[in-house]
């Protein structure tokens, strides 16, 4: 992974300073609240309901074993021992002290971690492919481009103060495992007919108020040109972008508004004429630099030898169980890539208490070249696991509540925190996933459905991406009581879209049940092995509307 | 209010014009202020609205825009000016950091000021967008100018240099 030069750890640790400057003038109450709320915000403190909550960026989902001890370590000792991951990649603390947040931050900086930009109207962290570098059939690793997205956007002066948010996802591969058509920017790596490298951009995704599906804005963008051409998109919505309104302050609102052609116009404009040709530009060399930051780790040619785990399959059926469901295929043989479920029964989707950060932070070291990933639906990954250790990797998550065998399944949910945590929330979460984690619970059912994903949001701001889920989840307030609207046939992968919202919210009693229907139409209509999405694309949402509305069964 | 020019502490020797007063008598406001050789920042429909007459007269004249202006015109007017003031209207709206930056790199090589709401938390980005000149409350300004520029030292963007 990318370790920081002398450059990087200054700038850390000197942020950390200007921070410290910030809060103490605010507490000496030199600094407006209004001014250090924009400030904060761009240091991810937020205030909420009961505490402050804190940030932490993971770029691009990538951590260390030691960064992980030491959110482990922070946990213990300035929140209540655990803490939340989030469909950035990133981590937050639930808990911290506003006065303590300086502290907290001049910690994180001595393992080169930090909270820039994980909030506020600026370039948030970019977010990838959990499995980049290591999943067969990719085109290239995203990582090096990540790596660059984060320098030039980090402490951008220019662009600190968006009209709002701004989210750049990128991926190396034909399958989207970052949701990037729901992105700001949506970064896709490909070839063209020459074999060369390129980027399809697709700019104006996002979920939010108003989901839209990003639109290609550039079919080919070579790799060298990455830096000037976001800067050139920047810079037409940071001029264009409306600030009258925040609801409409989002780049996919002036896409829509001006049209896909125009924007293309507009940006093309300014990229041609005053960013290709700058300092911006990136040197082949300079790519093959940042190419390096990521090459491969040297992988053990023994291992596809020590590959057969047929006995200890026959040992331990759970085993076996986790392996097909927890593990997806490496690109070298003898490897396995390991997804650590972060999705327990009746604990809170995207948790880890410090212990288990700890016991994760040895297993990477252990088992996995001392690397883990966050990914954007809420779980971590162990990209290089030998089969042949995988059976010692596996009891130690088990014993750690970390190997529930759900990954791709209903109760692998996607779930912001909720009213209980956050301010803008309308509508409690947690309490929902239990139920729906009660009700079911047989991992056999589970399996027979296949994927499905099911993600909740507990406001209309969507955190937990329920537009771009097969089961989707709303929770809204009716008068001091919580409802939930459901909304099926949507997707975060290749074949993006949006799921449609199949009638009146439904009391938060019957939640489960209302899932239950779902499946029980699914069930019915469907043929043999066929896939919820693919069910639903086939017979459209009437036949659930029918069923779940009905007045009596 | 202060002015910092280049890190120091100048006098403002221009007079900042408001459309209202401009719109009373524009052209008998011209003749006097051209006759006495008065230094004037204009809003820039002002200035447009009598392009013709003060178009020789760059040294003492300047050019107020905010965001909601339109940039196109005001590229075609850099020669024009000596100074181009713009406005932060409130502290959420950065505009005003792209504008420093499209006149500057086109060229633009007069004073290019932040007025409106520029504070100390904000004059690193103002400064390495492209401005030189700030009118700021603060009375220790020099000071403040020079911890603000200090405060980061890592820079990460080729083309915004502090």
């Amino acid at each position: 992974m990318y370790v920081y030069n002398n450059d990087d750890q200054k700038l850390v640790e000197q942020r950390v300073e200007q921070y410290r400057d910030q809060t103490q003038r605010f507490l000496a109450g030199t600094l407006p609240e209004d001014e250090f709320l924009a400030l904060r915000l761009m240091n991810g403190l937020y205030v909420q309901r009961q505490a402050p909550m804190l940030r932490v960026a993971i770029p691009y989902g990538l951590m260390s074993s030691t960064q992980l001890r030491k959110l482990s370590d922070i946990s213990r000792k300035y929140d209540r021992n655990y803490a939340h991951f989030t469909t950035r990649t990133n981590i937050q603390f639930n808990w911290p002290k506003l006065e303590e947040v300086p502290d907290i931050l001049a910690e994180l900086a001595t393992v080169q971690m930090h909270a820039i930009q994980t909030s506020g109207n600026c370039i948030r962290n970019t977010t990838t492919d959990p499995y980049a570098g290591v999943h067969k059939g990719e085109i290239e690793d995203p990582r090096p481009f990540c790596e660059i997205i984060r320098q030039w956007s980090t402490l951008h002066p220019e662009f600190a103060y968006l009209p709002r948010k701004f989210k750049i996802a990128v991926t190396g591969s034909s399958e989207d495992r970052a949701a990037s058509q729901v992105h700001d920017i949506g970064l896709h790596l490909i070839k063209n007919e020459a074999g060369e490298t390129g980027f399809e951009v697709l700019v104006g995704g996002g979920l939010g108020r108003t989901p839209i599906i990003g639109q290609v804005i550039k079919s080919f963008l070579p790799v060298e040109h990455l830096r000037s051409y976001l800067d050139a998109i920047l810079r037409v919505y940071n001029l264009n972008g409306r600030r009258d309104n925040k609801y409409k302050a989002r780049i996919k609102i002036l896409v829509k508004a001006l049209g896909i052609e125009k924007m293309a116009e507009l940006v093309e404009q300014e990229w041609l004429e005053f960013c290709k040709e700058t300092d911006l530009h990136i040197s082949k060399e300079e790519i093959e630099t940042f190419k390096g930051y990521f090459s491969p780790i040297s992988y053990d040619p023994q291992a596809a030898k020590e590959a057969d785990l047929t006995a200890q399959f026959a040992a331990d059926e759970s085993f076996k169980v986790w392996y097909e469901r927890n593990t997806v295929e490496h690109k070298v043989d003898g490897y396995r890539i390991v997804v650590i479920s972060l999705k327990p029964h009746l604990l809170p989707p995207g948790d880890v208490t410090d212990g288990q950060m700890d016991l994760i932070a040895d297993l990477a070291d252990q088992f996995s070249h001392s690397e883990i990933r966050s990914t954007h639906d809420q779980n971590l990954v162990l990209s290089d696991v030998k089969m042949s250790e995988l059976k010692a990797l596996f009891d130690k998550l088990q014993a750690a509540n970390l190997a529930r065998a759900n990954i791709g399944t209903l109760t692998d949910m996607i779930c912001c925190p909720g009213y209980e945590f956050c301010a803008l929330a309308n509508a409690e979460t947690l309490p929902i996933a239990d139920q729906i984690n009660r009700k079911f619970d047989d991992l056999d059912y589970l399996y027979d459905l296949g994927e499905i994903q099911l993600n909740m949001s507990g406001c209309i701001n969507a955190c937990g991406h329920h537009h771009v889920a097969d089961i989707g989840i709303l929770g809204v307030d009716r008068k001091g009581e919580n409802y939930y609207q459901f909304t099926l046939g949507g997707s975060s992968k290749s074949d993006a879209s949006l799921g449609k919202t199949i009638g009146k919210a439904i009391a938060a009693s019957e939640v489960a049940d209302t899932v239950q229907k779902i499946l029980d139409v699914f069930i019915s209509h469907r043929h043999e092995e066929e896939l919820f999405r693919d069910v639903i694309k086939r017979i459209g949402l009437e036949p659930f509307k029918e069923y779940v509305y009905a007045t009596s069964h | 209010m202060p002015l910092l020019i280049n890190g120091k502490v100048a006098e403002d020797k221009w007079i900042a014009l408001d459309e209202e007063t401009f719109a009373s008598d524009p052209d008998g406001l011209i003749a006097s202020l051209v006759t006495n050789n008065s230094a004037v920042i204009y809003p820039l429909a002002s200035y447009l609205a009598r392009r013709e007459t003060l178009k020789g007269h760059s040294q003492n004249v300047a050019l107020k825009v905010t965001g909601d202006d339109n940039l196109n015109e005001l590229t075609e007017l850099l020669d024009e000016v000596a100074l181009i003031a713009i406005e932060f209207p409130v502290l959420r709206d950065g505009r005003g950091f792209s504008i420093a930056r499209n006149i500057v790199r086109r060229g633009f090589k007069g004073e290019v000021r932040a007025i409106g709401d520029v504070g100390f938390d904000r004059l690193d980005n103002m400064h390495r967008s492209g401005f030189n000149a700030y009118q700021v409350e603060s009375e220790d300004c020099a000071q403040m100018f020079a911890k603000a520029i200090q405060e980061i030292s890592v820079n990460y963007q080729p083309t915004h240099h502090r």
